[in-house]
């Protein structure tokens, strides 16, 4: 039988075995690439760049989609890991990086501190590199928020993932529809200017409308890029997939963000939060300089 | 001279560092004895999120250690390839 899965071909270059040597040997920090299996890896450590992911690789969330580790911390953080990224970013020549974490609810910070002070060494480090942060919730707290935002964050990402009817039933339990849209919407509080992002992983049983009023709501924070991406079920522990979207539909969605004022809008069956990250971040600043005339444009 | 042989193995590159997933082949695309070229492809692996691709590393008569619908995982060997002498 024919399958609508992205076929990979392993092929490792030049530039994938820097980035692999790198981060496994050099300066050993966890990537989403690999804990999420992203199907996109190829495509992105051959083109020398990664995501980062900080906090070590056990979340302390269980979301039915994801396939990263879960589990106790314990409380432990690794402080040299900061360092670690930033020397990856300096030696990589990376001018955009996205840093993303597992959750860490035993941190009373919830691990804002580490991700300010990777901000903080990237920038030193690296002043040209642009930084998005694709954070957890930290539970809608404005003072961890401006602990993220005040170390220079170019781009702030939090993932609502689904829609409301299915945020319960998907997304671990203390995970809230409100509180991601509360946490999006102190981003932009906090600081006006700064770009946000987020997510929502399609296929795994919502409706057509609660997609649309999901953007809308998203939009009614202020969200400026919109990335739309299928759901691909990671093993057969993570919840079956309900739909696979067409991409004429995934389009259409592009579409109909752009028309409810997205700055950008990264719609595709592979889009994954810092799929194309660079480029999203420039079109959604030259949008906000030249706002679009009319809807789908 | 003794003869050299090519295994061919599920990349555990695909996501070096998270050695746990398993998939099944889903495909085996020549026959054993055939003669392969390097980089064609000779199966196909299915995980839940993607199909890999699996190419021949190296040029020369092929003999399959997998069938299709085994069970896998990285590093599991696939086929061997006897690349030509000299």
């Amino acid at each position: 039988m024919e399958t609508l899965k992205p076929r990979i071909r392993v092929r490792a270059g030049r530039d994938y075995h820097r980035v692999k040597d790198m981060l496994s040997r050099r300066y050993p920090v966890a990537t989403v690439c690999e804990e999420a299996l992203c199907p996109n890896i190829w495509e992105c450590w051959n083109e020398g760049t990664a995501t980062f992911m900080l906090l070590g690789d056990t979340c302390t969330r269980n979301c039915r989609f994801c396939y990263v580790k879960t589990g106790s911390p314990g409380g432990l953080v690794d402080w040299g890991e900061p360092m670690k990224v930033a020397n990856a970013v300096r030696e990589m020549k990376l001018d955009y990086v996205t840093i993303t974490s597992v959750t860490r609810d035993d941190l009373p910070d919830g691990g804002a501190g580490i991700f300010a002070e990777t901000v903080r060494l990237i920038k030193k480090h690296s002043p040209q590199t642009l930084v998005e942060v694709l954070t957890p919730d930290f539970d809608a707290r404005r003072d961890l928020l401006e602990t993220v935002i005040g170390a220079g964050v170019d781009v702030y990402g939090h993932n609502i993932e689904t829609v409301r009817r299915l945020t319960p039933m998907v997304r671990d339990r203390r995970f809230s529809y409100e509180r991601s849209l509360r946490t999006l919407q102190l981003a932009k509080e906090i600081s006006p200017n700064l770009v946000t992002k987020s997510s929502i992983i399609l296929g795994m049983g919502e409706e057509w409308d609660e997609i649309i009023e999901a953007m809308r709501d998203l939009r009614s924070v202020e969200v400026d890029i919109l990335v739309l991406g299928q759901y691909l079920r990671p093993s057969h522990r993570q919840l079956p997939v309900a739909k696979l979207y067409k991409p004429s539909e995934f389009k259409e969605l592009e579409r109909k963000g752009i028309e409810l004022g997205f700055a950008y809008v990264v719609s595709t069956p592979l889009a994954r939060t810092s799929y194309k990250a660079k480029q999203a971040y420039f079109a959604a600043l030259s949008q906000r300089q030249a706002p679009r005339q009319g809807a789908g444009a | 001279m003794e003869e050299q042989v090519v295994a061919v193995r599920v990349p555990i590159e695909a996501w070096p560092r998270r050695g746990d997933w398993k998939g099944r082949v889903t495909r085996v695309l020549r026959k054993d004895g055939d003669v392969v070229k390097e980089g064609e492809e000779i199966a196909e692996v299915e995980i839940e999120k993607a199909v890999l691709v699996i190419e021949a590393p190296v040029g020369g008569r092929i003999t399959f250690r997998v069938s299709e619908g085994d069970e896998v995982g990285p590093e599991t060997v696939i086929a061997e390839i006897h690349p030509p002498r000299g």
